[in-house]
């Protein structure tokens, strides 16, 4: 298989943004196939000078996931105009002349409630928001600078004005400039002859960090991570020093061990695949994930287990099997430089990270990469009092309960369900990849039911797994979308969210849906799910299982047959 | 080092190219490296080199490695 030949991003410099062309980017195969059916972003930027940076960065970023993205770039000072437009995904507002470049001039009383209009205009069209906030005051090192005291207050005020808002994310330049050094940034030339409000290396790695945050925050971002154990995960060779021995104390060694588990949770609840890749004995990593209470990470949070003495690689690849993701979307972290050149070496396409040096800056470090997700509050788990609960039901196996629940989408859940869309490859109906701003748009047509389904397992909040959207098309209703995470197969689920959605559309007197599975070579769950469907007499079906399904009026009590059987 | 061939060492490494790669006559646009944002980053990074102060005027005028040898010459 051919591989991506490109450098990594962190060492493009400027002019290769602007020089990017992507027939020089030799996709792989198998990964373009992959993506083949995934529509391109819709992104808005408004800023000055910077933008050309930005948009290029953007369009390099996603290239190199071989991603496409429709930019559409204005000047700042256009916000004042901007209209209500259906289809964009997301706006990015850039800041830089509200501050120290322009001496400040620009901060007018007037300017904060322009700005939150502008701001929710896109907001209320079901756009993510990213806003820049004004570079600081190089004079703001001395106390009580009135330059910096303004723009602090506008970026308090911007807070307050969107503490509710999920979709808006505010950046500010202490994210890049605790990296840099202040005095090399400003550059008040560039500002002069470009309108720059920084030297173009700054801006550069701004627009870079953007990018990324914004491939991770639409899904496009990892989808596992596959981690070490012994001084990694924890502190110590558990083989050597046993369970006791392993030093998890938050005010010691561990202090760092422990953050770093802390962050893997939070990927987690962020619908990241977490993988244990050691070379251990399973007993004894079971008997430390099990008697070290200060363990953050639980084995329940696991997905895969690579404990064994083969190649990392080779448990690597069974990760990518088993979870049924490209090898390319996994992350692999070890405090051994064997271990990655060997993993990198079999896997050239797999990210890796090297744990080593001051483990005390280490998720600074996770944090620089700009490959994980974090800038959004786009975690699975939604705020259950804030959404109309329409229906729940528990599906219960000895002890083992599960609960769902259907939701109408808000703008509150179209980060998770179209991340879920985007990421979801197994149990996905049509692969439409029907897009963010799309969705939006789908779930405030009346024609239209787009229903999201929320689990909990034994009592543990697990977050949107599945989302449907079904659309009228002439006299038929359509299934446009239908995906489920790989988290919630085989557990009836799939009969549950079935038999709920098709019950309100018999409650809306809908009697015939129109279902097309596209197979590709990752569906057989999906294939296995139909052929079921088929047998159970609720589906009308060539002999392709590729055509139509008909929910008919006694599907209540077929169904409740199929989740006795299940 | 004389200015021309001082000059000629930052030009080439702000564009990351070759030395060889740039003759007199080179400026905006040839070499495809050097475009508006390279510009800017060269007369400012002259700027620092000789303590001279460029207009944007000049920044913007001043865009082969000919005339900005000139122009840095001029006011030494």
């Amino acid at each position: 298989m051919d591989i991506i030949d490109l450098k990594p991003l962190s060492e493009w410099r400027v002019r290769d943004f602007k020089d990017y062309e992507i027939r020089n980017c030799h996709k792989s195969k198998e990964l373009s196939d992959f993506m083949a059916t995934t529509p391109a972003i819709s992104v808005e930027i408004l800023g000055l000078s910077e933008m050309e940076l930005l948009a290029s960065a953007i369009q390099l970023d996603f290239a190199v996931s071989n991603l496409s993205v429709r930019l559409q770039t204005y000047r700042f000072d256009e916000w004042r105009f901007l209209e209500p437009t259906k289809g964009i995904d997301t706006c990015i507002f850039w800041l830089p002349i509200l501050a120290i470049s322009s001496g400040g001039l620009e901060i007018s009383p007037s300017l904060l409630g322009d700005l939150t209009t502008a701001i929710n205009l896109r907001l209320q069209g079901g756009s993510s928001v990213y806003v820049l906030l004004p570079e600081p005051s190089i004079s703001s090192v001395f106390r009580g600078d009135s330059l910096e005291e303004s723009r602090m207050d506008f970026i308090r005020n911007l807070n307050i004005n969107f503490e509710h808002s999920k979709n808006l994310v505010l950046l500010p330049w202490e994210n890049w400039l605790g990296v840099k050094n202040i005095s090399n940034w400003v550059a008040p030339k560039f500002w002069e002859v470009a309108r720059m409000p920084g030297n173009t290396g700054l801006i550069s790695c701004i627009a870079k960090s953007v990018a990324s945050t914004i491939r991770n925050d639409f899904g496009f971002g990892i989808k596992a991570i596959a981690v070490d154990l012994d001084d990694t995960l924890w502190s110590g060779i558990v083989g050597d020093v046993g369970i006791e021995g392993l030093a998890l104390d938050q005010y010691g060694e561990g202090r760092s061990h422990l953050e770093f588990q802390r962050f893997l949770v939070d990927q987690f609840r962020k619908g990241i695949f977490i993988g244990v890749i050691s070379k251990n004995d399973q007993k004894m990593v079971d008997k430390a994930f099990e008697n070290r209470a200060e363990m953050l990470l639980t084995k329940e949070q696991v997905a895969f287990w690579g404990v064994n003495w083969d190649k990392k690689s080779t448990s690597i690849l069974a990760m990518a099997e088993q979870l049924n993701i490209h090898v390319s979307s996994i992350v692999f972290i070890d405090d051994s430089e064997f271990e990655i050149a060997e993993v990198r070496n079999a896997i050239p396409e797999i990210q890796t990270i090297h744990v080593s040096g001051d483990r005390t800056t280490f998720l600074e470090t996770l944090r620089k990469t700009g490959i994980f997700h974090g800038s959004r509050q786009n975690s699975s788990r939604t705020s259950i009092g804030s959404t109309p609960i329409i229906q729940t039901t528990n599906l219960s196996e000895n002890s083992y309960t599960i609960e769902i629940r259907s939701l109408e989408v808000s703008l509150d859940h179209l980060d998770r369900t179209s991340n879920l869309i985007v990421k979801t490859n197994q149990f996905n109906l049509t692969s439409n990849r029907t897009s963010r701003s799309q969705l939006w748009e789908l779930a405030q047509n009346p024609n239209c039911y787009v229903i999201a389904y929320e689990i909990d397992e034994n009592s543990v909040a697990k977050g949107i797994m599945s989302v449907v959207v079904i659309e009228k098309r002439n006299e038929d209703f359509a299934v446009k979308e239908w995906v489920l995470s790989c988290r919630a197969f085989s557990r009836g689920v799939e009969w549950w969210i079935l038999k709920d959605f098709a019950k309100r559309l018999a409650k809306d007197g809908v009697t015939r849906v129109v279902f097309a599975l596209q197979k590709t070579d990752r569906t057989s769950y999906l294939e296995n799910f139909y052929k079921e469907l088929a047998l159970s007499g609720l589906l009308e079906a060539d002999g392709n299982l590729n055509i139509h399904a008909i929910l008919s009026s006694d599907i209540d009590t077929k169904l409740i047959g199929e989740l006795n059987r299940e | 080092m004389s200015n021309s061939e001082q000059l000629r060492n930052l030009i080439c490494e702000i564009l990351g190219i070759q030395n060889e790669a740039l003759s007199l006559e080179s400026g905006m646009g040839d070499p495809t490296e050097w475009d508006s944002f390279a510009q800017i980053s060269i007369m400012v990074a002259a700027e620092e080199k000789w303590s001279v102060q460029l207009s944007p005027i000049e920044i913007g005028e001043n865009t082969t490695f000919n005339l900005i040898l000139a122009l840095i010459e001029s006011k030494l």
